[in-house]
């Protein structure tokens, strides 16, 4: 008997050595290792979804990075008894810490890496395609991974870097430059006119790389295009302030026939008895032929919500912790259709104090992504890129070149189909470029541009308290200088990164 | 005793005893005599040589066996093995089970607290659920965990086991504290082992049948509350003119105190338990069934437990043992949301922001409800909404284990154990189709987790004792770990009928999701032990580890230790000295590991899961790190245990650990796609001092009167960080990691009171001069810290015939927190549609007020005015008990215990912290669930 034992014993012992490599490795069952993700274009596509997948999250498009800058500007009143969730913001009260912040700068951080890994990669997927449909996929997935590294990295330098200046860029900082998932150094900021030069390059690339079919350029795509491209170039140009480039960047979008200007007044369609302009549908629904990117949205696979600071509805009140600005709504005339479609009429919010305001309505919910069950998600798919910007652009863009007729026009076009009744205008000079600044204003209100053309423009501004608004930031005045136009390099990043120049406003 | 074994050792020359207990046994001169009962300690009787002058002899010798060790007080509890209680070079603390048995809390971790030196026990909730978060001899680790390993009956389990346990079941617990103790389970055991043990029965013992039961309430265990009421509400609104339009006079007849309406102040709570131990020469049983039932006392929070268990031990021939050991247990329970989330429809948080003037019930006693507009609030009326979005899991958990102990030459020990501990939560919230603020939409959320955890140990022991006193004890072990996590969860929505709310009666399911994740350990390990005459004591041990979590090449690791105890009481010149009944001196050194990181941080890993357009994708989600290997903490331990007089004994302690290659979360750029990897790096030590007393004031034949005290100190200091940096400021949370400073130091602004000119804030600059401007650049270290380095415990003891009356007292000193109710209810504007701190009605008005608290619309800052001292004084436990007096009970002939007692648990608390609870262990306190206060009566039977 106890021989028996010792023999069990001892098998038992060796069955146990023997399985012991197997015992110890683990892999869990959702990931793959690194090496041999993406080989194939089958997977060069899964990671492509990948990169996309990141343009939902809630530090980029579809919230912070479209509100926070509309925030700090001068475009709304957070109501006394708000959730002060980004207050700090309104009050001009940004922290190296803030955790927002941090949150945009690393998810655009996050999908440049996504990027970099996909281009880490290429050349191991097409050794392996040899057909010409094939190729043709994988220089589109490519020029994909270009284009949305160039857009994060224009994102990143609006909001870290001060205006550029094209006689001193060499000597004013940039952004730190990351191109390779692999890099094991962690750069510091190089100079912005290197920044610039990395975003246009990966432009072109991108730009050299999508092709130019039947099927893309089309309105309402969830997916880089060439107009998507030259949309992003028109911009970069404008900040850049390379105004023949801007302009002809936007040209080439404007006459890209499948684009045209929605417009905001003539019925379009009906939805829940009620009649809406082309326009108004596109701020519902998401889709009109003047959105050129959008990140797209489905019932299951939403993005964060635009709309919640505005409304925070509750199925039986209203708690919106910002109301527009008195001053922006009335710079709309009343047969400017954007003022009913951006702006709620007169509600009462249900706070104990009970005050009654116009809510932000530019992105209240799309009915579509809920199912049509009236269960509101309260997404909108953010449109990263619509034709009136580029119109808008190569507007300021011809001002800049001393086009005043020009500039006059697209001014004129982009009002007649938001306008009903408009008569063209003649203005030039200040005038002019006052109203290129004003229309800015009604036209991308709240889309995250409001910071930037302050900064750009170098203008600082006064707000004017209403009533039931947070004190003492509803009348804060501030200076066109304010270190905090640019934000702070997060705190992270300058313990993380040895050497890493900060901001002003880190300080 | 009948049926005793006794045997001439190293032949098979042996007898049993008779019934009377009687034996005889021929043996040679010089032979030794082994006497054994299951259950019993082995007993060894050399017979003389010189007893025997010729011939034949008859010698008597009466062997009286002792129960053994685990039915023992006087045993301690070791890794893989028992030890006589003052045979031990580790540090060992041993927590007297009769204290945990009758703690009226759901989990017995609470009740160690203040119990054992070195041993931090606090809760952060009072949720009946709730588990205790215990640290060893101070902060060993910053990213990778500070846990102990926990150990019941020979398999480790996670914390959360504590709430399956009935404290009733446990015989003996100890805590393992300096290297000597804890190396021998390597790899995990940097943060010291706990180690649990169940009751079992006795051999050749008669049934005993014990029932003990107790029922009483809870309250709140402290409860500051500074919300304003109606009147002082309505004075801050006219002085700030908030809202105008108000009617004040109606709003006058409503006066709400929140705290009252959200709280509880009888929530009951019951227990019962029934066992049954016992046992004959060849197999011994403990069998116990057990209920138990607490209400929190926030709504919403309730826990119910059933278990079962049965041990069992069976001598099935000479030379081998088996034994099992199951528990079964069930809990049902719901826990309140509390915390950082601040939400203002859930009751915890809610409480502080409703405002007083509002009532959560209608004239005619029912709820105001949202749905009819009888709820004049922003908002949710916080009780209505627990009303219609219930939550409640389910845990069913298995604890079971088989040994099998082979005795195959004489002093050899094979034994194998086979262990499986299983848990599994289910959990159902749900969302009532009639609530207008769930927008009439139901929705059931429903998840399921599974925990698996297998555990191998095969250990060999060999004792060996040579003439001379010289005796050694052998270990070799072998032990394999495998752990497996599951989950499951999904929403299903649709549901119409608030009644019967499921999956199916939903209509669509709109998220889900599921994870399954493993572990491994493989190990051997060995220990050596000395002692010569009981005098001398050394120890060595050895344990090689290897885990999954770590790559190929760095997954093994080496841990030992070394230690010696000089029993100085043996000494022939202490001998004579009377009035010393005990002195010994320890000492330890060795090392011992930390591997509580993520399963999978060593692997460059591309995963699942991002999706887009309802395309699946895959995105890069690790960068991995292969080099990563074990955090390794190395601990010198010197003691001294001293006993005078047989009434006081002192013991003291000192420790010294460095905690080196620590697994650290470092921040890296977030360029890289992450904010922080985990790396080998850093550096920290922990220094203190244990002091523990207890001395018997007053003995006779029929009073006893005891003190007890413990008092332990931790100086904790970081030595090295990473990346070359001295210091890295830790997100929000208000502290920073500085070499030369502890872990958890706050680093703030400086708070410098109010401009009595204008009502604006001040600060202090790094500088120390006065500023009206916040500036992150004026941070300083505040030499607070949210850890506290103090902390003890005391009490009494007064025994008077069948009375017995204790009390124990429990404290923590120097601890910190920052106090982020404050910042809501002291906003000086900032949530000014929320009641606020009647504090604020003391705020800077008019030019030339002094005062602390800023005029309206001055924001609060993250700086130190929120900062309180969390230190506490606390009446853990008041126990007042009657037994009936043998002579009454012999009578009855099967009564042999009757004992009947009241208790109150948090009963009386002192601290300066003006929160709802002072007790917690992080560095915010965030509208958290206070703790409660019990009051019990309990009776006990024994049969």
């Amino acid at each position: 008997m106890r021989n028996r034992l010792y023999i069990i014993s001892i098998l038992l012992i060796s069955l146990l050595s023997s399985s012991c490599k197997d015992f110890l490795e683990k892999t869990p069952e959702t990931s793959i290792p690194e090496g041999e993700a993406m080989t194939t274009l089958s997977d060069a596509i899964q990671v492509n979804t990948g990169i996309y997948s990141q343009l939902l999250v809630n530090g980029l498009y579809s919230s912070q990075l479209t509100i926070l800058p509309d925030i700090q500007a001068d475009f709304i009143l957070p109501v006394v008894g708000y959730s002060n969730t980004t207050g700090h913001f309104f009050r001009w009260d940004i922290l190296p810490n803030n955790t927002y912040v941090a949150n945009v700068y690393a998810s655009l951080y996050k999908l440049i890496s996504r990027c970099n890994f996909f281009l880490d990669n290429e050349d191991k997927v097409r050794e392996n395609i040899s057909s010409k449909e094939d190729k043709r996929t994988m220089d589109q997935l490519t020029a994909d991974a270009y284009f949305l590294r160039a857009l994060a990295y224009s994102e990143l330098i609006r909001l870290w870097c001060e205006d550029y200046d094209p006689a001193d860029a060499r000597n004013q900082l940039g952004v730190s430059i990351v191109t390779s998932y692999k890099e094991k150094k962690t750069p510091i900021r190089s100079s912005l006119f290197d920044s610039y030069q990395l975003v246009r390059g990966n432009i072109n690339r991108a730009d050299s790389l999508f092709t130019v079919t039947e099927t893309n350029n089309l309105p309402n795509s969830v997916v880089g295009n060439t107009a998507a491209v030259w949309s992003l170039g028109a911009r970069v140009c404008l900040y850049m302030k390379d105004y023949d480039k801007a302009a002809e960047y936007a040209t080439n979008v404007i006459e890209e026939k499948n684009y045209s200007l929605a417009n905001a007044f003539k019925p379009y369609a009906t939805y829940g008895g009620q009649t809406f302009s082309e326009y108004g549908i596109m701020w519902l629904f998401d889709e009109s032929s003047e959105v050129i990117f959008r990140i797209g949205m489905t019932e299951n696979d939403l993005g964060a919500s635009l709309s919640t600071p505005f409304h925070r509805y509750n199925y039986v009140n209203y708690l919106p912790d910002y109301i527009p600005a008195p001053w922006v709504y009335n710079l709309y005339s009343s047969n400017d259709y954007r003022r009913g479609t951006f702006f709620s009429a007169v509600v009462e919010t249900g706070y104990p104090h009970g005050l009654q305001t116009r809510l932000v309505t530019k992105y209240f919910t799309n009915p579509n992504l809920d199912g049509n069950t009236g269960r509101m998600t309260f997404c909108n798919m953010p449109k990263v890129f619509r034709l009136s910007e580029q119109y808008l652009i190569r507007a300021e863009a011809y001002y800049n070149l001393n086009r005043p007729a020009d500039a006059m026009a697209d001014l004129n076009i982009l009002r007649a189909e938001r306008i009903d009744g408009y008569t063209n205008q003649n203005l030039t000079g200040e005038a002019l470029f006052d109203a290129i600044k004003t229309e800015r204003i009604k036209e991308l209100y709240m889309e995250g541009f409001r910071l930037m053309d302050l900064k750009r423009w170098h203008e600082g501004f006064t707000r004017t308290p209403e009533e039931n608004t947070v004190a003492p930031a509803n009348s804060l005045t501030v200076d066109k200088d304010d270190p905090l136009f640019t934000w702070p390099i997060p705190q992270h990043e300058m313990t993380a990164v040895k050497g890493m120049q900060p901001n002003k406003s880190n300080t | 005793m009948a049926g005793a074994t006794v045997i001439e050792a190293g032949t098979s020359n042996g007898v049993t005893t008779l019934q009377d207990g009687s034996y005889s046994i021929r043996v040679a001169p010089g032979a030794t005599i082994q006497f054994s009962f299951m259950g019993y300690a082995t007993l060894e009787y050399r017979v003389s040589e010189s007893a025997v002058t010729e011939g034949r002899a008859t010698i008597t010798y009466n062997a009286a066996l002792e129960p053994n060790a685990l039915a023992m007080d006087d045993v301690v509890v070791i890794g893989y093995g028992v030890r006589k209680r003052g045979t031990v070079a580790g540090s060992v603390s041993t927590i007297d089970a009769e204290a945990l048995n009758s703690s009226p809390v759901a989990s017995f971790d609470q009740a160690l607290q203040g119990r054992a030196t070195g041993v931090s026990v606090l809760t952060g909730s009072g949720e009946p659920t709730a588990v205790a978060k215990i640290q060893i001899r101070g902060t060993n680790s910053i990213t990778a965990g500070t846990d102990p390993l926990i150990i019941v009956d020979g398999i480790p389990v996670s914390a959360d086991y504590f709430v399956s346990l009935n404290p009733n079941d446990i015989e003996n617990s100890s805590v393992l504290k300096d290297a000597a103790s804890t190396a021998i389970y390597g790899s995990r055991a940097a943060n010291g082992v706990i180690l649990v043990t169940t009751k079992r029965g006795r051999a050749s013992a008669k049934p005993t049948i014990s029932y003990r039961m107790q029922a009483g309430f809870s309250d709140l265990a402290y409860g500051k509350w500074e919300a304003m009421n109606t009147e002082e509400r309505i004075r801050y609104e006219q002085e700030l003119n908030l809202n105008p339009d108000f009617n004040y006079d109606v709003l006058r007849k409503t006066n709400t105190n929140w705290l009252k309406e959200i709280y509880n102040n009888s929530a009951v709570l019951q227990s019962h338990d029934l066992s049954i131990a016992g046992g004959s020469n060849e197999y011994n049983y403990y069998l116990s069934g057990s209920f138990f039932t607490q209400d929190g006392i926030a709504p919403q929070s309730d826990f119910s437990r059933y278990s079962l268990r049965a041990n069992l031990d069976v001598k099935a021939a000479k030379w081998l043992k088996v034994g099992m050991t199951n528990t079964f247990g069930y809990e049902s329970y719901e826990t309140a949301i509390a915390g950082e989330g601040y939400y203002s429809n859930t009751p915890i948080s809610a409480a502080m922001f409703m405002l007083p003037y509002l009532s959560p019930y209608r004239e005619d006693g029912k709820l105001a409800s949202a749905n009819d507009g009888t709820w004049l609030g922003t908002g949710h009326n916080p009780l209505e909404w627990v009303k219609y979005n219930p939550s409640r899991a389910k845990r069913y958990n298995l604890l079971s284990s088989i040994y099998l102990e082979v005795n195959p030459i004489e002093n050899l020990v094979i034994r194998s154990q086979g262990g499986i501990d299983y848990a599994n939560v289910n959990g159902k919230s749900s969302s009532s189709p009639d609530y207008v603020l769930n927008n009439y939409v139901g929705s059931v959320s429903k998840s399921a987790s599974t925990g698996f955890n297998l555990t191998l140990t095969n250990t060999a022991n060999y004792t060996l004792r040579l003439d001379e006193g010289h005796n050694f004890n052998f270990l070799l072990g072998q032990e394999m770990i495998d752990n497996r996590a599951e989950s499951l969860g999904y929403v299903a929505r649709g549901q119409t009928n608030s009644l019967i709310m499921t999956t199916s009666t939903g209509t669509e399911v709109r998220s889900w999701s599921d994870s399954w994740s493993s572990s491994s350990y493989l190990s051997v390990f060995s220990r050596a032990e000395y002692n010569y005459k009981g005098k001398y004591f050394g120890e060595a041990t050895y344990r090689c580890d290897a885990s999954s979590k770590f790559g190929r090449n760095n997954r093994w690791a080496d841990f030992w230790s070394v230690g010696a105890m000089w029993d100085i009481t043996r000494e022939d010149f202490l001998m004579d000295i009377s009035w010393i009944d005990m002195a010994q001196l320890s000492s330890s050194y060795g090392t011992s590991g930390n591997s509580s990181i993520g399963n999978y941080v060593h692997a460059a890993l591309v995963s699942g899961g991002p999706s887009y357009m309802d395309i699946a994708g895959i995105a890069p989600t690790t960068r991995g790190k292969d080099k990563l290997s074990w955090e390794k903490t190395a601990a010198f331990n010197f003691g001294l245990k001293t006993g005078f007089l047989n009434r006081i004994t002192f013991n003291a302690e000192f420790y010294h650990k460095k905690t080196t290659d620590m697994l650290l979360s470092v921040p890296v750029s977030m360029t890289t796609g992450y904010t922080h990897e985990t790396h080998n790096v850093g550096s920290m030590i922990n220094r203190g001092v244990e002091l523990e007393l207890h001395g018997v004031l007053l003995r006779n034949k029929d009073f006893t009167w005891s003190v007890n005290g413990n008092v332990s100190y931790n100086y904790n200091e970081i030595t090295s960080l990473f990346n070359g940096f001295s210091k890295y400021e830790v997100g929000t949370s208000g502290t920073m990691l500085k070499v030369g400073r502890a872990y958890g130091d706050f680093y703030m602004n400086r708070y410098a009171g109010v401009n009595p000119v204008n009502g604006d804030q001040l600060w202090f600059d790094k500088d120390g001069n006065i500023t009206d401007e916040y500036r992150a650049e004026d941070k300083v270290f505040l030499g607070k810290n949210f850890i506290a380095p103090w902390q003890g415990g005391f009490g009494t003891d007064f025994r008077w015939k069948g009375l017995t009356f204790s009390a124990f007292f429990t404290w923590v000193a120097d601890r910190w927190v920052w106090n982020n109710d404050r910042y809501m209810s002291e906003s000086n504007g900032l949530f000014d549609g929320q009641n606020q701190s009647r504090r604020l009605l003391d705020r800077w008005k008019k030019p030339g007020d002094i005062t602390e608290i800023p005029r309206h619309g001055q924001n609060p800052q993250f700086d130190d005015r929120y900062l309180e001292d969390a230190s506490f004084l606390r009446l853990k436990n008041v126990t007042l008990s009657y037994s009936l007096p043998q002579s009454l009970l012999q009578k009855t002939k099967f009564i042999s215990v009757v004992r009947v007692f009241a208790q109150a648990q948090n009963l009386w608390t002192v601290t300066k912290f003006t929160g709802l609870d002072p007790e917690g262990y992080a560095n915010m306190y965030q509208a958290n669930y206070p703790m409660s206060r019990q009051f019990t009566f309990g009776l006990e039977l024994t049969f």
